[in-house]
């Protein structure tokens, strides 16, 4: 479609060229809200054919024009039509400048929906289109986190500081246990690999996907939200789809953009570890409060005098500034037979955690040429390489460590100056340990448009997306301690994602009244990946670093490996009566290689329905509302994210084995009943428009109800095995979601604010008999309860800390008081979800000044801070936070926290690792996630420069945090170990990392 | 121009539908269903191999230490928590450590069912062959099932009839829940046949793997469990013949890396770790991780002073060098152990030995002077020159206290220790670990919590 606009803008272009000149002519500049040139306005004498456009300076010159009065009528994409009266007199060159007022309704706007575009006014499903301003506003190390706040249901989390880390997207809840829960990802029509888990949980970081995605080359992001919108992506669509479409060159003639950003990273907040001298009394509390005489026994080894000599500030050894570098380079041309786009970026991201930096470097060529005048050839392609110098974190180690168990008594260097090696010692491993992940990635498509008619369109497409990434890890002798020079390992993961689709659509209008827009297609998908893995023992180097090693050890590949397929038929139809009434039906018939021949097929259809109540004749011209419009739908859609193959019966071979030889194993025994996870979405929305569309918005409801809900349940070990997949649970997930933009000020001052908020509630309504344990997020003790949201909280109850012994006192299960903690005891506690989240963002302009202000919130919900068990408990060998300074000490304290002890017995335990409903805090933040200060050298200026436009601004994120958690950061990402992790406990922060704050300068050109 | 849509699309369904089924037909490379898993001989002995690799996931020093950790050997671990839950008498049903182990056990239990469950899949399979690989299936799950037992239930003879609970039998493969079966049931109906088959039909040798000694040593410590004296010196006897008792000092040190019986003539069954292209797959990691102390100066586990002056009143003692204590005197103070400072062990399970220790305690009633010969072969070999001859007089209870001086120490870490006092205490004896009677709840391991069905209870909470 936007094909077609560049073409209708050459046809445009010709025609006013070919036109015979007569002797009057207006002429002027056209500009923007900034007061930047504004090219492609198409400027049309009402009531004739003679019309123009705007050059790249956004000047125009419309000859021909009959002497007297005119109407000249301004049009642009995104901004408001503008009509102007002019008088021209025989024989004058009036001139006439405008500045455009940006639309703010957009209603006429474009949105990409799958395999396909629609009109915005016209949709009766739910989509949020963010365009590549809005995604570029702000630095992101992966384009997802640039959503959050801005599109209302669409919760995002953005990952932790560690560079490369991803974020956790939900889209109106989660409706998924042990299934992934995240939406669909499509790149240019191609569903992209996005497995969170290619690399496990390696150092305390899942791999993110979406990183290998330049954020500089996404044109816009539509995010889909209901069944109606998904339900074309059938058996994929129930966690939401998210459609990337990349930028082309749509202008004509050439154009360069450079933009530039630098600046710094530093964590949002630090913990307050112990020092060495409280650490020690704190130790010597706990020794003599358990009955202890003489000098304590410390971990490590460590002597007491010793200990005392050494203070080590293991968060200040591990954390520094980061600094940051991202550079976008970009070539647009476009003609009247073809266009092309070229871009190249280069992101260097040092974080604050020391030894940590993820670089990008990214190349994009994407090309239509218009083969002949029904037959478009398009070209998308992508290579990045991401090289990613990792650290150790939370649980792993790193900060993590110095905010568990490497105490400040511990020092760097042992007497000898050789490293410490009693204790935790996160330097040592740092400075020792050689660890990159390298990644390659490149997304290529290739399609063909056939238009016979102006009324048929047939594409056929082919894509490829090649995915790499090598880990790297080189363990020198003195970290490993062995007789060997050293371990170098290489464990390499490649997937291949193979797509073709063909579909053919045709569009019917009768009388302009009864409008039919007919869509059929088909698609193909095929993934492959597999992982390997090689160790060389006697290693002297990392495999990146090591030419010799690198081509002559053999990589060892592990079975079985991932492959999977897709088959799909698909349809849609649109009906539109009158521009007022609109109807859509779609379909997907989708088959996989994931399910067995029982039920290999699904069918996903989904129904809508609109209506543009302005344009009845009885509120067309009401003073106060501008535009109002009530869609509902309601339809059918799955999830099929499970690993493959695990529907047959599954034997794999060991090559490395036992005694020398390989060997083979069962895995998993026949399940051939596994079917889809399915949704029923009922969602119904009104959208509106007041005084002349300055305050518009949309209110939203949905009720989403999940059936045969994936669950991965723990089966008895007596078994044999642990796990299988199994269709038992059930899910429902409702909600509400309002978004509006105002323009408070129009005029030279301009000031806008977009606000959204969304609630969504979830609860299980089934686990199909299995026990809460039976599916367990981690070791964080949450669980699958029917009647709770996925992922509730079940802890044993924390009732108080005893007055007179400093004892803590739980509840059992029947909530009597009790001094033994005993994990039979656990309840559900808590409350997973918040109350609401949402964004709002203030936009303020003044001639070349502009600012902008984003604060994002969470209300409401619960976070486990699941390291205080450890930081806040018992003395041992972690290191505590000073909130320890509030635990009891003598009879009478009222104390928050028990008396310090270093027998677990004394907290009615048998080990420190007890979760217990003390560690649950409220989630409620509202952070300042970025503000904006830019300044546009004034277009006269910068054209005497040669340059069409040179903008710089100062950026800062994370900088302001409002919340009553007592821990780092409210907004947590964790590291996941699986799909179920991620579903049921995101809101667990374990030795987690803070989110980063930063400070960047930025510099944009075009010429 | 309806009509072009419509053949496009019909052509468009007609190609993908055609192919269609094959194309989802996915099978991931090296995925095989059982039927193209075993086709052979040669294939099915490789889920064979799989199940020894199950055994040599917890028989690699895992279930070895949980046993140790609940004997008077050990002091408390430096910092693994889950050990400390073992060490204090008192698991919980979260113990990751316990839970991991428990599978692997049963895990080798189930390939061995698999194994035995498709025999006929393969169709070269001569009888002679599914005769040996039945014996051996059936020795790695009675090996599992007896370990699973030890520590999980209270031992035999905890009941007089044995009626107490122990853990679920596993003859097939299947996922239906079951209550645990009674110790005798699990002893008399699983164990015993198992082994007696598999001594009768293993061959005398087998490389790594299972013999018909192995059977015979196994189903010896089994008797011997159950204090059948008699049965398990008339098992063990021939066994110690057929694996000469090393006499030089070098048979004390058994933790060693080497892939066949020429580093020590005393491997009955071993655990192997062996080296491949450069690769090891090392299968005594758990012990080298725990106890090694050359490069680590807070070893997982260690031992104190009081294990240690037990044993070096006699200085000549040459296993004595196998301890090492540190930080002499200072509150910090610790016995390391020094024979797992190597980077490869293999494990060894059935070593001649502890048959001799087993053998010398079963006879000390019946034939004291054999029961001293063998001792003092054990004690000839560990004091050297400072050995003196076992006095002929002693009374069999006494031989007994001696042997069980000379195997607390020879055997220490291989998780012999804890079962033999419940032995003694079955017998009727006082005994304590540690102060905790020999059968108090704590003495036995708690299930993981994925066990607890309608059908299966969890053992009793609250230690000792």
């Amino acid at each position: 479609m936007r094909n077609n606009y560049s073409r209708i803008w050459s046809l445009l272009l010709l025609l006013v060229t070919s036109i015979a000149t007569n002797a009057q002519s207006v002429s002027g500049k056209i500009v923007d809200e900034m007061n930047q040139p504004l090219p492609g306005v198409s400027i049309l004498v009402k009531g004739t054919t003679t019309g123009t456009s705007t050059d790249f300076d956004g000047i125009y010159n419309l000859t021909g024009i009959q002497a007297g009065d005119v109407l000249l009528e301004f049009s642009f994409l995104g901004y408001a039509t503008t009509t102007r009266s002019v008088t021209v007199k025989p024989g004058e060159n009036l001139t006439l400048n405008l500045e455009m007022d940006p639309q703010s309704t957009d209603l006429d706007e474009v949105v990409v929906v799958g395999y396909g575009v629609q009109r915005k006014r016209e949709l009766t499903s739910s989509v949020v289109k963010l365009g590549g301003k809005e995604l570029n506003d702000m630095p992101t190390p992966s384009f997802e986190t640039a959503i959050q706040g801005k599109a209302p249901g669409v919760q995002v989390i953005t990952g932790s500081g560690l560079a490369g880390s991803g974020s956790l997207v939900r889209i109106r809840g989660v409706a998924s246990i042990s299934a992934g829960g995240d939406p669909l990802y499509v790149v240019d029509g191609i569903p992209i690999t996005q497995d969170y888990f290619l690399k496990g949980n390696s150092g305390a970081m899942n791999n993110n996907p979406l990183a290998t995605l330049n954020p500089n080359d996404i044109e816009s992001v539509e995010i889909l939200k209901d069944a109606a919108a998904t339900g074309i992506y059938g058996s994929r669509g129930s966690n939401g789809v998210i459609l990337i479409t990349t930028k082309r060159g749509k202008k004509s003639g050439l154009h360069f953009s450079y933009n530039a950003r630098i600046g710094t990273s530093q964590p949002t907040a630090l913990p307050e570890m112990l020092n060495t001298q409280e650490y020690l009394q704190m130790y010597e509390e706990a020794w003599v409060n358990d009955g202890n005489v003489g000098t304590p026994v410390l971990p490590g080894g460590v002597s007491w005098e010793d200990a005392q000599n050494t203070n080590t500030d293991w968060v200040d050894l591990t954390t520094n500034t980061g600094f940051k570098q991202n550079h976008d380079f970009s070539v647009a041309k476009g003609a009247e037979k073809y266009n092309v786009y070229a871009g190249l970026s280069y992101n260097d991201n040092e974080s604050f955690l020391v030894g940590n930096r993820y670089r990008r470097m990214s190349a994009r060529l994407n090309g239509d040429v218009q083969l002949s005048n029904d037959l478009q050839l398009s070209i998308s392609t992508s290579v990045v390489q991401g090289i990613n110098d990792r650290v150790d974190a939370a649980w792993s180690g790193g900060l993590g460590a110095a905010m568990s168990t490497a105490l400040p008594i511990y020092p760097v260097y042992d007497s000898e100056g050789d490293y410490f090696i009693g204790g935790t010692n996160p330097v040592r491993v740092q400075e020792l340990k050689k660890w990159r992940n390298t990644e390659f990635r490149s997304i290529n498509n290739v399609a063909l448009t056939y238009m016979p008619t102006d009324k048929i369109i047939l594409r056929g497409s082919g894509s490829y997306d090649f995915m790499r990434i090598n880990e790297d890890i080189y363990e020198p002798q003195e970290l490993i301690n062995s007789d060997h020079a050293g371990v170098a390992k290489r464990i390499p993961t490649q997937v291949n994602n193979y797509n073709g689709s063909l579909t053919g659509q045709y569009l019917m209008s009768q009388n302009t009244l009864h409008n039919w827009d007919f869509l059929v297609g088909t698609e193909a998908q095929r993934s492959y990946s597999r992982s390997g893995y090689a160790e060389v023992i006697d290693a002297t180097d990392a495999f990146w670093e090591d030419n010799r090693m690198r081509d002559t050890i053999n990589i060892l590949y592990n079975d079985p490996s991932n492959e999977f397929t897709f088959v799909s038929f698909f349809g849609r139809v649109n009906y539109n009566l009158a521009g007022k009434y609109f109807a859509q039906v779609n379909f997907r018939a989708d088959g996989s290689s994931k399910f067995g021949p029982n039920n290999r097929f699904g069918f996903f259809p989904a129904v809508s329905l609109g209506w543009i109540m302005t344009e009845e004749d009885w509120l067309r011209d009401n003073k106060v509302v501008s535009f109002l419009k009530l869609k509902t739908g309601y339809g059918l859609t799955g999830n099929a994210a499970i690993p493959p193959n695990q529907w047959r019966a599954n034997n794999v071979q060991n090559i490395n084995g036992y005694n020398g030889s390989s060997y083979y194993y069962p895995t998993i025994i026949e399940n051939p009943n596994l079917r889809w996870e399915s949704s029923y979405t009922f969602d119904a929305a009104v959208e509106f428009g007041l005084y002349d569309d300055r305050i518009h918005g949309e209110l939203g409801y949905y009720y989403k109800d999940t059936r045969d809900v994936f669950l991965q349940v723990q089966v008895p070990q007596a078994s044999g095995f642990a796990n299988l997949w199994d269709n038992v649970g059930g899910i429902y997930n409702t909600g509400i979601e309002f978004n509006v933009t105002t323009r408070n000020l129009v005029g030279a001052f301009k000031w806008t604010t977009d606000f959204n908020i969304a609630r969504n509630y979830n609860e299980i309504t089934s686990i199909g008999g299995y026990s809460e344990d039976a599916v367990s997020g981690g070791t964080n003790d949450t669980r699958t309860v029917v009647g709770e949201p996925v992922g509730t909280n079940y802890l044993v109850r924390f009732s108080h800390v005893d007055k007179e012994t400093g004892a803590p006192v739980y509840l059992d299960i029947n909530g009597n008081e009790t001094y033994t903690w005993d994990p039979a005891d656990r309840v559900v506690v808590g409350n997973v979800l918040p109350a609401a989240i949402g964004g709002i963002t203030n936009s303020f302009s003044y001639k070349n000044w502009d600012l902008s202000m984003l604060f994002v919130f969470t209300i409401g919900g619960n976070i486990y801070d699941s390291s205080s068990k450890r930081q806040l408990s018992m003395v041992t060998d972690w290191n505590m936070t000073r909130h320890v300074y509030d635990r009891w000490q003598q009879p009478g304290d009222e104390a928050r926290y028990p008396r310090a002890t270093l027998d677990p017995a004394n907290h009615g335990s048998t080990t420190p690792w007890i979760n217990t409903d003390l560690w649950l805090h409220d989630a409620s933040y509202m952070r300042l996630r970025n503000i904006t200060v830019g300044y546009a050298i004034p277009t006269e200026t910068v054209r005497r420069w040669g340059l069409q436009n040179l903008r710089f601004s100062f950026l800062a994120t994370n900088i302001l945090t409002f919340t009553k958690f007592p821990g780092m950061d409210p907004e947590i990402a964790r590291d996941f170990e699986n799909p179920t992790d991620r579903n049921m406990s995101p809101n667990i922060t374990y030795l987690t990392p803070p989110q980063e704050k930063s400070f960047i300068l930025g510099i944009e050109v075009q010429f | 121009m309806k009509k072009l849509a419509l053949y496009f699309s019909s052509f468009a369904l007609i190609l993908v539908s055609a192919s269609c089924e094959k194309f989802l037909d996915v099978k991931p490379d090296g995925s095989l269903t059982t039927e193209e898993a075993i086709q052979n001989t040669d294939s099915l002995q490789k889920f064979l191999n799989g199940a020894y690799s199950s055994l040599g996931d917890f028989a690699n020093g895992n279930m070895q230490t949980f046993n140790e950790l609940l004997s008077d050997n050990l002091s408390r671990p430096n910092a693994n928590l889950d050990y400390r839950e073992i060490y204090t008498f008192n698991t919980l049903f979260f113990n990751g450590t316990i839970g991991g182990t428990y599978g692997n056990m049963y895990r080798a239990a189930m390939r061995a069912n698999f194994v035995m469950e498709n025999f006929d899949l393969a169709a070269d399979l001569t009888e002679a062959d599914r005769i040996r690989m039945e014996a051996e299936a059936r020795f790695i799950r009675a090996l599992a099932h007896f370990e699973v037992v030890r520590l999980f239930a209270q031992p035999w003879g905890y009941t007089s009839d044995n009626s107490h609970p122990g853990i679920i039998i596993r003859t097939s493969v299947e996922f239906d829940i079951a209550p645990r079966n009674t110790v005798r049931e699990v002893y008399e109906n699983l164990i015993i046949p198992d082994l007696i088959f598999a001594r009768d039909n293993l061959p005398q040798s087998n490389g790594n793997y299972a013999t018909s000694d192995a059977a015979k040593a196994l189903l010896a410590r089994v008797y011997f469990q159950q204090d059948r004296r008699a049965d398990a010196a008339t098992e063990v006897a021939p066994v110690i013949d057929a694996f000469p008792f090393d006499t030089s000092a070098s048979g004390l040190d058994r933790f060693v890396f080497g892939d066949t019986s020429s580093v020590q003539s005393e491997f009955i069954f071993r655990v192997v770790s062996t080296s491949v292209n450069g690769t090891v797959d090392n299968r005594g990691g758990t012990f080298v991780g725990n106890y090694r102390s050359d490069n680590n100066p807070n070893p997982e586990l260690r031992t104190s002073k009081l294990f240690l002056n037990q044993y070096s009143v006699n200085e000549t003692d040459r296993r004595l060098p196998f301890f090492e204590v540190k930080n002499d005197g200072a509150p910090n103070e610790f016995v390391a152990i020094t024979k797992f400072n190597r980077d490869f062990v293999s494990v060894p399970y059935l070593h001649t030995t502890s048959m001799k220790l087993m053998y010398a305690e079963c006879i000390a009633g019946t034939d004291p002077a054999l029961a001293i010969q063998h001792l003092d072969d054990i004690r000839r070999r560990a004091y050297g020159s400072g050995f003196v001859p076992t006095n002929p007089g002693l009374s069999p209870q006494e031989i007994r206290d001696a042997v069980e001086y000379e195997r607390r120490i020879e055997l220490f870490a291989e998780g012999e220790r804890i079962q033999y006092i419940k032995l003694r205490g079955a017998r009727g004896e006082q005994r304590e670990v540690r102060e905790a009677p020999w059968d108090c709840n704590g003495m036995i391991l708690q299930f993981p919590i994925s066990e607890q069905t309608d059908l299966f209870e969890l053992n009793p909470t609250g230690g000792c």
